[in-house]
């Protein structure tokens, strides 16, 4: 066995030093290109070529086919999601005294444990020298040690048995082999960058002997700069003397140093825009405009923050992207969906299912989703039979509900017993195949949407797939349908899924090196802690702890604090600059929504490196600049923007109806008749009285939940109920069933509070009716329950001819006055009466008022009172309010003349009436402003509401206030 | 003051901070005084000297606008000194706020903590929601158990009128309990502690004596002790009248026993339900692994008391701690600060600025930090010119006395920017009727004709409502204006509330309100005449392709809506919010369309600031995201409109008082002026530093209720008194103080023109729209 040749390169980041290396690399036919990141490796293929004879492969891959050379076992390496998985078991059984045991669940400690175990293993520590170094520990950090290496065997016993490796058993396993050197593997280029590894360099050096020529190429700064500190820490670790490469500018040369000398020109330009959105707007025209669009690339620090911006933009902007992005599991509707439905098929209620009814997979009309809406309801109502009856309806319905079918059918079969989680792993591929289901059938499409959903199938299937395969190595056990819908949240929640992208246009990426070889740079986000970050130590082991290690290590190289993680900053920000090779565009959000930004302060080094301000250009973007002025618009979505911001302001839409034929058709056919709260509204605000009698609109907004609980007295007939446990009966059915229609549009929590509100309500409502039936006791048999207008007691013709309709919930005979019994929202309070209000309780009184009789009314509220509404005192019966009771009389009248006072109110109810039906019959709508629009949800419709309205200042409301 | 801190040289006051020897001391430094600078200095002077490195040196500031421009500095400063690997070092040091610094020593501990390291920080719309369910979730439960409880809650359920305009019964419940939440998170008493003493009535009953009798006077407190009367008023009079002293304030008045007792019922049932929902909201955040604010100071603290491990770590990490704005450090902050065990401690602030104590700051810990250890004092004020500082020299010692420091003393043998002749100079009295911006208009329009520039011009206002009066009448008056932050009712904007029916409207096609809404908004703009014959069946969806509009241009609108729309709506449930309006705005005309509007600056920025807010949760769908922002409205989120000019734009800027802090500008206004300082008595009143709750649901005031009201509201005049002082101080060439006349109450104004003689304040300049009364001999 002949020794290989170690040759060590330093080279200015970037793709022209790579070119240089590759070329030179070239210049004998075989051989392997790696590197430690495999973010490099793209690019090596992209300058090599397709024709190239090198072979341009991962380190792991590398390291692996070296040990299978050497004829050691090498099993395929483990995946991030087995390696979790394996070490989420792993910690299970933690003692209760160890450091890592209260943040054994969570899987935020999960990834920084993996990421330390790693981190050792690179650095060649393993769980054997992990315990030795215990034994020389101070008793915390011996502990540590100790449950690290147990969790890193078992971690690596539960791999084994999955038949999977790590990376760095592959590399101790070669450096305990020998190997024959034969063809291409003779020859290999290892691009190491500068993040240290010294297990890595180990290996490079086993190679070597082993006869490979190895050639290593490590990053440098131009001039003297201390960075790159991990390059130079490995170089010393394989004690060569390292030759240079690498093309320099005047950034590159001066960048950290306390000199700017001139040297090769680069463009630098400092860009600063209001706020995010504007930054990356012009970010993209900037590249989109650029000489060579295709060589031009966005750099990122923080992608996850920043992608959706971007890809908001380029899609106004109409400019193609290519940026990988990743985006939480559930987000994607498939996802979401395939979770849903097994969450259903593993509830007791199935109107759980209403939550699938409206995604756009299934293509239910409006009245189809009503329909099934009220069949779940009518299925609920069967308690134990609920399955079958829903069943028994798809069945009758295959045609139109299918899907429906497949999925009580696989939850037929799934619910029949527990199955072990590779079986239920099987039946989730079944049901995610089932054709009958519309999101399932994904082959035969294309487009981006179904791409999205292959890609969340795929993540879905395996994210459960390693938690399963794990599983089934270490404790298998059987689940039922719920344990099963209760670990598929789990994981799938917790998991991300990369979002497919263009395969053209402008690069944007949060690794320089995935730029490849482009002339212009646009770097995003020069904030103050975000470029640099802040420094913070590893919550697994401190930096107290790490240089215990070392110390114990003694010849070792040290391990990483989180000091020379800071410092790797400033190499991120080296290579950032190195990327773009004539242009460096800087920019940064002068605010984001929170607060005003600082620039970061590696701005202020790039303007010192480059001889000063004057010596790079700077533009700011002004906030009202919201597309490029003029001619400068290449984009259309700018140009048509621009000429709406510079030409004439137009007046908001009108707002009353300006054709007969609209007219025409909200006005009722003459001689309709009206509900008394109809003609309330319509004076109150014409507008409200459109929206919620003729068109019928409904908002489903928590304020409509609570008032339809105001209708239950009504509905559960409280009036004829002889006793308080029969009232209370009907009235909690009444609730229950109110509750039910509701039950697809509220969460859990609200419904809770409904009941809660609701019962609350009953109590007071049944400790009312009881008070009410005591203290105003009514003449004996007088009560009718549910009489319309127009019937016993009462009329329907009101002064002018208008006719009431609707029916109160009662009518009685207290005395000399008829009372009309109704529940209701109407301020009875004389001091704070509107017209409205008044119009209300005219129309109830006159409506049961006879010759000889007053009338009267009795409203009953889901506020804390009863009351009874008179007009004037009735000599033939003492009426008494009660406070303790919660019922009060209230007179009417306001005139101490009777007559006088009664004539008054009913003349005031005339006009009241005259008015609001000649608004209705001129088809007059529009709206009145007033206290009403504080609660009134249709603002958005008559665009005029006190708080937030369009026709003039939106801030009319604080203004009065004011 | 000059940023610039290379050049500038210190003064003999800020030498003897940057070099004063004590490990552990105070600053008290005036508005203006330099102190960041002196902040730099010092902590070169550890750097420098005592050669600590930057990761040694806590440096905690309220902002994070502050800490990085702190951080800015220092490393500019340290590069500057040639100290190369020291500026590297501090570059991602621990300069930051409490915020930050309470997460950083959480992940970093997070073993200890028993936290996930990868936890999240709630945004405080997301806290308040999550607060709110809690309080929903509690009033939902049955509390059998808990009769204080169940008492109030049938007390008060239903109680508000407004649930007769469709509101929620539990609105008044609701508040008052997030209000006590809120209140006692935020001060020294643990839950437990809460809990304890308000058990039941009876134990509640013995702080309440204790409470009082350390308010009565201390010739009076022997006696209550003795007495046993069991009504508490009565007891307090009859030991002042025994003792010989007047009765306080709080005590006098007709005893209601029974009245006492509903008040002590209705105190414990509603800390019991604020404890119920504080359990759960720390359970709740436990399981989410997400923590808000409070949640971060209490979880540091807790680690910082319980853990030796991390105590250890800490002081073998800072030597020294700097904490600036430290007279706005809340209790917990203090003591998560003591809990440090730092020996070095620089707290730098300034009693006089104190303004946050709704945010629970409490100035007394500063007072009596102050009071206790080594003090220096920064006093000389580089801001304003003299005339200014004269002024406000003479209103705050006249209301202060010799708390008082004044910014313009000679505080050395000779000092040649001292103005010996006293002139006022840069002052200006504006006198105007009462609630009149319209006169204080004029006079910004007189400022403006004399070639002040607009951008100079600051106007700081008490609240939002005097911001929006304000803006109306510089827009009448054609002046250019900006209120800082907006006016903070983002989400019930018409665009906001647009966009959220047209998020609905895609992701379901037959909610027919939402999609009636989107097609009257400026997205389409069809008349209402159309919405009005299109309404009227339903489902509108099935009605738009064959819909024939009354009014010409409707048919074109509608077009091109459905062309957009229509693919739309087939996959928006497939897409994330912010995806979906990223192809409404791509697609459709919306955003030309705003711009066509007036004011449409404003809402095309609220447009693209939504879009933002959007990304942010890209977990939410559309149909989400709409209810998202419902809910944000119904809970009356305060979020600021989009700004839609720069900073430096030349407009005048509209801001509060609060948002003023630490800002100046050349010219500085106040107008609103005639605002009573002291706030109305309200249901509930909750005192922090004695975790002390009252409340007055019934028809009578109970003496408890009494107490904490006098309490508070004798708090809140002194805190109004510092925010008039920090107002004052903003100015650097010219302040603008309106004047109304007196009224009853106190105001800033009363106070003001108590101080105020043209005939004795040379210089001083005042401008008149009425004639004020003679000033009484």
């Amino acid at each position: 066995m002949s020794t290989g040749r170690i040759r060590v390169l330093r080279a200015i980041p970037g793709s022209t030093s790579l070119g240089s290396i590759l070329r030179d690399f070239s210049k004998k036919p075989e051989g392997v290109v790696t590197a430690f990141a495999d973010s490099m490796l793209p690019a090596c293929r992209q300058i090599l070529g397709e024709d190239s004879p090198l072979e341009v492969l991962s380190f792991a891959e590398v390291v692996r086919s070296f040990l299978v050379v050497c004829g050691e076992e090498a099993l395929p390496l483990a995946q991030s999601g087995h390696k979790e998985a394996a070490l989420a078991y792993s910690v299970r059984g933690l003692e209760s005294d160890s450091p890592f045991y209260r943040c054994r669940d969570f899987p935020g400690f999960h990834e920084a444990l993996m990421r330390t175990l790693e981190e050792l293993h690179l650095w060649g520590v393993d769980a054997a020298e992990m315990k030795e170094l215990a034994r020389g520990a101070e008793p915390r950090l011996m502990r540590k040690l100790n449950d690290l290496a147990e969790i890193d065997l078992a971690v690596a016993e539960v791999l084994e048995r999955l038949g999977r490796h790590q990376h760095s058993q592959h590399i101790r396993g070669c450096l305990d082999s020998v190997m024959e050197v034969e063809g291409d593997q003779s020859r290999i280029l290892v691009l190491a960058g500068a993040e240290e590894c010294p297990l890595r360099v180990d290996w490079l050096r086993w190679a070597s002997r082993q006869g490979i020529d190895v050639t290593i190429a490590f990053d440098r700064h131009a001039s003297d700069a201390n960075i790159f500190r991990g390059a130079t820490a490995m170089i010393d670790q394989l004690g060569v003397k390292p030759g240079t490469i690498g093309p320099v500018n005047q950034l590159l040369r001066n960048l950290f140093t306390d000199r700017s000398e001139p040297d090769e020109a680069v463009r630098v330009t400092k860009v600063s825009a209001a706020d995010p959105l504007a930054e990356v707007e012009w970010a993209l025209r900037g590249s989109a405009s650029a000489a060579r669009p295709d060589r031009t690339g966005i750099y990122v620090r923080d992608l996850e923050s920043y992608a959706p911006l971007i890809e908001a933009a380029a899609k106004r902007l109409a400019i193609p992207i290519r940026m990988t992005r990743r985006a939480p599991l559930l987000t994607n509707s498939f996802a979401r969906l395939t979770l849903s439905a097994i969450q259903f098929s593993a509830s007791n209620d199935v109107r759980s299912l209403a939550t699938v009814l409206r995604s756009s997979y299934l293509r239910l009309s409006g009245p189809n989703q009503n329909e099934l809406g009220t069949q779940l309801r009518t299925c609920y109502a069967q308690k134990q039979a609920q399955w079958e009856t829903l069943e028994n309806w798809a069945k009758e319905h295959t045609e139109s509900h299918e899907w429906l079918v497949a999925i009580l059918d696989w939850r037929r079969k799934a619910a029949n017993s527990g199955w072990s989680l590779p079986e239920w792993f099987g039946l989730l591929q079944e049901f995610n195949r089932d054709q009958r289901l519309p999101w399932a059938r994904l082959e035969n499409k294309g487009g981006l949407m179904d791409e999205r959903d292959r890609r969340a199938l795929n993540q879905m299937e395996r994210l459960l797939a390693n938690h399963i395969s794990v599983d089934n190595v270490t404790e298998p056990s059987k689940t039922s349908l719920e344990g099963f819908a209760r670990l598929c949240e789990r994981i799938w929640r917790s998991g991300d899924v990369s979002i497919p992208t263009a395969e053209e246009g402008i690069r944007v990426a949060s690794d320089p090196a995935l730029f490849g070889d482009i002339e212009r740079i646009h770097v995003l986000g020069m904030l103050e802690g975000v470029f640099p970050r802040r420094r913070s130590e590893d919550p697994i082991l401190t930096d107290a702890e790490r240089h215990a290690i070392s110390a114990l290590r003694s010849f070792a190289p040290k391990l990483a604090d989180s000091e020379s993680k800071a410092q790797k900053e400033r190499d991120e920000f080296y290579r950032v600059c190195a990327a773009g090779k004539s242009e460096i565009v800087f920019s940064y959000p002068l605010a984001d929504d929170q607060r005003d930004n600082i620039p970061a302060f590696y701005l202020t080094e790039a303007e010192r490196a480059m001889g000063g301000e004057s010596r790079i250009h700077t533009h700011d973007y002004p906030r009202q600049e919201l597309a490029p002025l003029g001619e400068e618009s290449l984009f259309d979505a700018d140009r048509r923007l621009r000429q709406a911001i510079e030409g004439p302001t137009e007046s908001p839409l009108p707002l009353e109806l300006v054709t007969e034929a609209a007219k025409n058709a909200v006005r009722p056919p003459d001689g309709s008749p009206f509900m008394p709260h109809m003609l309330r509204d319509a004076l109150q605000c014409p507008f409200l009285y459109l929206v919620r009698y003729r068109l019928n609109l409904r908002v489903k907004r928590q304020s409509e939940r609570w008032g339809s609980l105001r209708k239950l007295p009504q509905s559960a007939q409280l009036l004829s109920k002889q006793d308080l446990a029969d009232a209370e009966h009907a009235l909690q059915g009444a609730l229950e069933s109110e509750l039910d229609l509701l039950y697809a549009d509220v969460p859990d929590w609200e419904m809770n509070l409904l009941r809660a509100g609701g019962q609350r309500l009953i109590r007071d409502w049944l400790r009312r009716e009881e008070r009410s039936r005591e203290k105003w006791t009514k003449d004996a048999g007088s009560l009718k329950q549910s009489v319309a207008f127009g019937g016993e007691y009462t009329k329907n013709v009101m002064p002018g001819g208008v006719k009431l309709e609707g029916t109160l919930a009662g009518i009685s005979r207290l005395g000399g006055y008829n009372v009309a019994h109704i529940y209701g929202s109407t301020n009875a309070d004389p001091k704070s009466m509107t017209d409205s209000d008044r119009l209300y309780l005219g129309l109830h009184l006159l409506a049961v008022h006879e010759p000889g009789r007053d009338g009267a009314i009795e409203m009953e509220t889901t506020g804390s009172k009863r009351s009874l509404v008179i007009l004037g005192r009735n000599a033939s019966r003492e009426l008494a309010s009660s406070a303790v009771d919660g019922l009060q009389v209230v007179d009417l009248a306001t005139a101490d003349d009777l007559s006088e006072a009664k004539k008054q109110f009913y003349d005031q109810v005339k006009k009241s009436l005259r008015t609001a039906v000649q608004t209705i019959m001129e088809g007059r709508v529009e709206a009145t402003r007033g206290e009403h629009c504080a609660w009134c949800d249709y603002g958005e419709l008559c665009r005029r509401s006190q708080g937030f309205g369009e026709d003039d200042s939106p801030f009319a409301l604080e203004e009065e206030e004011a | 003051m000059s940023s610039d801190s290379k050049t500038q040289i210190p003064t003999a006051e800020q030498r003897q901070v940057i070099e004063a020897p004590e490990p552990n001391f105070t600053v008290i430094a005036s508005a203006g005084a330099g102190k960041t600078f002196v902040l730099v200095e010092r902590y070169l002077r550890h750097v420098e000297e005592e050669l600590l490195q930057p990761d040694q040196i806590l440096t905690i500031t309220f902002t994070k606008k502050a800490a990085a421009e702190m951080k800015k500095r220092i490393v500019q400063r340290l590069r500057q000194k040639g100290l190369m690997e020291q500026a590297q070092i501090a570059e991602t040091g621990p300069i930051q706020t409490i915020h930050s610094f309470c997460e950083r020593l959480l992940r970093e501990n997070s073993l200890e903590a028993g936290l996930d390291p990868q936890f999240e920080i709630m945004a405080e719309d997301r806290s308040a929601r999550l607060v709110t369910n809690c309080v929903r979730e509690v009033l939902a439960s049955p509390f059998d158990d808990e009769p204080e409880a169940e008492a109030l809650i049938r007390f008060l359920a239903g109680k508000r009128q407004g649930f007769g305009d469709n509101k929620s019964p539990y609105g008044i419940l609701e508040s008052a309990v997030e209000t006590v939440l809120r209140e006692l998170r935020g001060s020294k008493f643990d839950y437990t502690a809460v809990v304890d003493r308000f058990s039941n009535p009876t134990v509640l009953r013995q702080t309440w004596e204790q409470v009082m009798r350390d308010c009565l006077p201390e010739r009076a407190r022997s006696v209550f002790d003795e007495l046993d009367v069991p009504d508490l008023r009565q007891r307090a009079q009859q030991a002042c009248k025994e003792a010989s002293v007047s009765v306080p304030g709080w005590a006098r008045g007709k005893g209601d026993a029974d009245g006492e007792y509903e008040g002590a019922l209705h105190a414990c049932g509603l800390v019991h339900l604020a404890c119920e929902a504080w359990w759960r909201l720390d359970r709740e955040m436990d399981r989410l692994q997400e923590l808000d604010f409070s949640s971060l100071e209490i979880r540091a603290n807790r680690l910082l008391l319980n853990s030796q491990v991390t105590r250890e770590r800490i002081r073998g990490q800072y030597l020294v701690i700097m904490v600036d704005e430290s007279q706005d450090v809340n209790p917990i902050q203090y003591s998560l600060l003591d809990n440090l065990g730092c020996e070095r401690v620089m707290m730098v602030g300034d009693a006089q600025q104190s303004i946050y104590a709704f945010r629970q700051a409490d100035v007394e810990l500063f007072r009596s930090r102050a009071v206790s250890g080594t003090t220096k004092r920064l006093l000389k004020n580089w801001r304003s010119v003299p005339g200014i500082l004269n002024f406000v020299d003479a209103v705050f010692s006249g209301l202060w006395g010799q708390e008082y420091a004044p910014m313009q003393t000679n505080t050395g043998p000779m000092d040649f920017d001292l103005d010996d002749d006293r002139s006022y100079e840069g002052v200006e009295i504006w006198r105007q009727p009462a609630k009149s911006p319209t006169s204080t208009a004029g006079y910004i329009r007189e400022l403006i004709d004399e070639g002040v520039e607009k951008g100079d011009i600051a106007i700081l206002v008490r609240d939002g409502a005097g911001a929006l009066a304000m803006k109306k009448v510089l827009d009448e008056a054609e002046i250019a204006n900006r209120i800082t932050g907006g006016s903070e009712r983002f989400y019930t904007r018409l665009e906001v509330r647009d966009l959220a029916n047209v998020l609905r409207a895609t992701a379901d096609p037959y909610d027919d309100f939402a999609l009636l809404a989107t097609l009257r908004s400026p997205m389409v703009g069809l008349s209402l005449d159309s919405i009005a014959l299109l309404g009227m069946e339903s489902f509108v969806i099935e009605r738009l392709g064959d819909f024939e509009p009354p009014v010409e241009g409707d048919g074109l609108k509608l077009r091109s809506f459905l062309e957009w729309y229509l693919p739309l709506n087939q996959i928006a449930d497939r897409l994330s919010a912010w995806e979906v309006l990223a192809e409404i705005y791509a697609c459709s005309d919306y955003l030309p369309a705003l711009a066509r509007r007036a004011k449409g600056d404003q809402m095309l920025a609220n447009a693209r600031k939504l879009l933002t807010l959007a990304t942010e949760e890209p977990e939410l769908g559309p149909l989400e995201y709409s209810d998202r922002i419902r809910e944000i409205q119904d809970l009356r989120h305060k979020e600021g409109d989009a700004p839609a000019d720069d900073n430096d734009a030349d407009l005048v800027k509209i801001l509060t008082i609060h948002k003023a802090k630490g800002l100046e500008w050349p010219v500085v206004v106040l107008p609103q002026t005639d605002k009573a300082l002291t706030s109305r008595a309200r249901d509930v009143v909750v005192e922090p530093n004695l975790g002390m709750v009252a409340t007055k649901f019934g028809k009578g005031q109970g003496i408890m209720h009494k107490l904490l009201t006098d309490m508070k509201k004798a708090r809140n005049e002194a805190e109004e008194r510092r925010v008039l002082y920090v107002a004052l101080t903003r100015a650097q060439r010219r302040l603008c103080i309106c004047i109304v006349p007196p009224s009853n109450a106190t105001t800033a104004s009363k106070l003001i023109d108590g101080f105020v003689d043209p005939a004795q304040m040379p210089g001083i300049r005042v401008r008149s729209t009425y004639a004020p009364q003679p000033r009484p001999v």
